[in-house]
């Protein structure tokens, strides 16, 4: 199993996919931080001062991660913050649906056509995401383990 | 996991720089911190108080609500947002209430005598397509836009859309619905 996660394929597979989910999900904001900063307030999660600020920058992570996702640039560094985006969009769009706020969650467009069953769908596709992505970090840099080596070795000595 | 940090700062670094780059240059670039004076109530006992000294016919007035109204840059006058009391003071005396929620919301329960004027088929029409809509309407007339109250903000837009037309006596009643209807007062279901 650990072979298969592990194996180049797969890990490139993942993060075309994912980073290229980034991208995507990042241009609509990229330059329209008004109606994302709405977005946000609309999850009623964060202080005043801190929603116009967080609609400037975020856009841009999710882009640069993405970006460095699909180029396998900084691969630890990129999916360690896909990991943290994807379980805080978990946590607000979870506590958006406990509440029953009727909102547009702001993921991937900032059309106000949202309704709550698009929510749940988000809730899925974030977790399929997070699953993904771990996979990329966990066993994305696949290093030799010590009995492994050992073996390795071993077999070279002619011991076994 | 040194390595994975450094990653991490790198990442954020450099997003915090375009976007803040990008935020500057941009036409569509927005204040680092965010203008709460939209949803401040602060004016509204004010405006209730010269509401109350100097009452006029709140269908056909032809003065704008506010003695000094607040016109902005683009050049139309800003919608006020009022709280409940004024907000029923209004309703009292016949002013215009707007639900700018979706048409299954209002018919699943609105302010009693309100229109249906849902923010999100209002906003996709055309300038001239919004004229048409309002033509009936007096445009010195005071007009009070709700939605659910809370979180919802198409109070809020619809009030400047319809503003944006010329109408001067535009208000947002921000607790909207929800805190209508726990007040007890009229509804229609």
């Amino acid at each position: 199993m650990k072979d298969f996660l592990s194996n180049k394929y797969i890990q490139i597979g993942l993060r075309i996919i994912i980073g290229a989910i980034f991208i995507y999900a990042s241009v609509g904001k990229l330059f329209n931080a008004e109606a994302f900063a709405k977005a946000i307030k609309n999850y009623d999660m964060l202080p005043f001062a801190t929603l116009n600020i967080l609609a400037i920058i975020l856009p841009y992570v999710e882009f640069f991660t993405g970006v460095f996702l699909v180029l396998g640039i900084y691969k630890k560094g990129s999916s360690a913050i896909a990991i943290l985006s994807l379980v805080m969009f978990l946590i607000a769009l979870t506590s958006a649906y406990a509440r029953g706020l009727d909102i547009n969650c702001g993921c991937f467009s900032l059309e106000t056509t949202a309704t709550k069953s698009d929510i749940l769908t988000r809730i899925f596709e974030d977790i399929l995401m997070l699953i993904g992505i771990l996979i990329v970090y966990i066993f994305g840099e696949k290093k030799k383990s010590e009995p492994e080596e050992i073996k390795e070795n071993q077999i070279i000595k002619g011991e076994i | 996991m040194v390595k994975t940090l450094k990653q991490i700062l790198i990442i954020f670094i450099l997003s915090s720089v375009v976007g803040l780059i990008v935020n500057t240059v941009s036409p569509k670039g927005i204040p680092l911190i965010m203008d709460m004076s939209k949803y401040s109530t602060e004016q509204s006992d004010k405006l209730k108080e010269d509401f109350v000294n100097n009452p006029y016919d709140t269908a056909n007035h032809k003065e704008p609500l506010m003695q000094n109204p607040r016109y902005n840059k683009e050049g139309f006058i800003e919608p006020q947002n009022i709280k409940l009391d004024f907000a029923k003071l209004l309703y009292d005396k016949k002013a215009l209430f707007f639900d700018a929620r979706k048409p299954e919301d209002y018919n699943a329960g609105h302010i009693k005598g309100a229109i249906n004027i849902s923010y999100e088929v209002f906003h996709k029409k055309t300038k001239e397509e919004q004229t048409e809509m309002m033509k009936g309407y007096n445009k010195n007339g005071i007009i009070v836009c709700y939605c659910k109250g809370g979180e919802c903000e198409m109070s809020i837009d619809l009030a400047y859309d319809i503003a944006k037309l010329g109408f001067t006596s535009m208000n947002i009643y921000l607790g909207g619905y929800k805190e209508w209807e726990d007040a007890g007062y009229p509804v229609d279901k």
